[in-house]
């Protein structure tokens, strides 16, 4: 190209800048494009971190009994886990690392380590969101006020009473030296013998309709059972009766 | 002596929003570059490449402010440049069949390749190497055109084309597979 059409360009740029008033945008513009670039990082990795703590929370509360029952099956395994907390949590850091990439050098960093980061932190502070009790505030406050939480959030109370795989749910009536007397989902009243070898998990063992307990043991007679382990229904207990999802 | 010798393009960049003159400078220094580098991104289309060229500068002037003198002008103006072609490219559902290449380009271009091509002991033509380069993929043919005939380092690839310098690594070497399966199917 000639220098006389180079200078041409130049020319003729300036002219059309000039003649069409066209100005530079202002920086406010740039600034707010940005911010809002974070604002939806953070945004996305908060809920994405939520989520995270929830999915831990009821995991670890859902599945440790059954654990150490050793009565996980696939049909526990797929209706208990949490898929709308999982869910969310993949939205949100999908949407975190979407956004992250359109930062102004957010696209120097690899993906698969931004993946990785990203699980490594939602993991820690949902961790610490779950041991500082946010969690468990979140899903009773979720299970008392949204009535179809409890079914989409690997709630459901059929897999933990089912007197076949050793699973009794309900509340205590009545506490004796040696036995409870608990109140099943079902109405029925079932006898829970207690041994040195019984584990009592996080409740002080009282009559109280206010708190759901679960029972893991085994049928000694009918109306009978032997508690390997008493545990409260989920977190610290204290479901709302009416929100016990009670579906077969 | 000219208002804008001595100074970098960055420098200039920050006082372009204040003094439109100093425009006219960064419209010289790149205005050659980048025609050439529409020219192979879009062959055979010279009206059309000189339309985005002149769009690309207004685009420079208008997000000015935007610019962030930490990085480098040069990445961010073939960056706009590039968005500009492939947007044109998209949008006009064109596709070009070859790429311009001089005989510097053409030199350049197989001292890079011949590793991986004269082994097949096919010597490379001025001209299969063109439309061998016109009938690749676009993610190719445009990392092959910044790294071999652009001249430019993984890094500015990385800024130019948003992808981190580790993907910018893959995608050469994965461009210069698809060339030699490209090229083998050209002769």
């Amino acid at each position: 190209m000639s220098s006389e059409h180079e200078q041409s360009l130049s020319t003729r740029l300036l002219e059309k800048i000039e003649g069409e008033h066209v100005e530079p945008r202002p920086q406010w513009h740039f600034l707010l494009h940005e911010s809002v670039v974070w604002f939806v990082v953070v945004v996305a990795f908060v809920i994405g971190t939520i989520a995270t703590a929830l999915t831990l929370y009821i995991v670890h509360t859902v599945f440790s009994a059954r654990l150490n029952a050793l009565t996980l099956d696939l049909d526990a395994l797929v209706f208990l886990v949490p898929w709308l907390w999982l869910a969310l949590t993949a939205v949100g850091m999908f949407y975190a690392l979407h956004a992250f990439h359109a930062t102004s050098r957010g696209y120097r960093f690899n993906r698969h380590w931004l993946v990785l980061g990203a699980i490594a932190l939602s993991v820690t502070f949902g961790g610490v969101l779950s041991v500082l009790g946010f969690s468990e505030a979140v899903d009773r406050f979720l299970l008392s006020e949204v009535a179809m939480y409890g079914p989409v959030s690997g709630y459901r109370a059929h897999h933990w009473m089912n007197v076949e795989t050793g699973h009794w749910a309900g509340v205590v009536r009545e506490r004796q030296q040696e036995h409870l007397v608990v109140e099943a989902l079902d109405g029925s009243l079932w006898e829970v013998q207690l041994t040195d070898n019984t584990v009592v998990r996080g409740m002080a063992l009282a009559p109280d309709e206010q708190m759901y307990v679960r029972v893991i043991g085994t049928t000694t007679e009918s109306g009978m059972c032997e508690a390997y382990e008493i545990r409260p229904f989920r977190g610290r207990g204290g479901m709302r009766p009416a929100r016990i999802e009670w579906a077969m | 002596m000219n208002i804008c010798d001595g100074q970098t393009d960055e420098e200039l960049m920050v006082l372009v929003v204040d003094d439109r003159a100093v425009f006219s400078c960064l419209i010289e220094r790149y205005e050659a570059k980048l025609r050439r580098y529409l020219f192979r991104l879009m062959p055979g289309m010279g009206e059309d490449a000189e339309d985005v060229l002149q769009d690309v500068f207004l685009k420079v002037y208008v997000n000015a402010r935007g610019f962030d003198p930490s990085l480098s002008f040069s990445s961010w103006i073939y960056r706009i440049a590039h968005n500009e072609a492939v947007g044109w490219l998209r949008k006009k559902k064109a596709r070009p069949e070859t790429v311009e290449l001089g005989d510097d380009d053409f030199q350049t271009f197989v001292a890079s390749v011949e590793e991986d091509v004269y082994s097949r002991d096919q010597a490379l033509t001025q001209d299969v190497v063109a439309r061998t380069l016109g009938a690749m993929r676009e993610k190719y043919r445009t990392v092959l055109v910044l790294k071999f005939l652009e001249q430019k380092s993984y890094e500015e690839i990385s800024d130019i084309l948003r992808v981190p310098m580790g993907t910018v690594a893959t995608l050469v070497h994965r461009a210069k597979k698809e060339f030699t399966s490209v090229y083998e199917s050209q002769v």
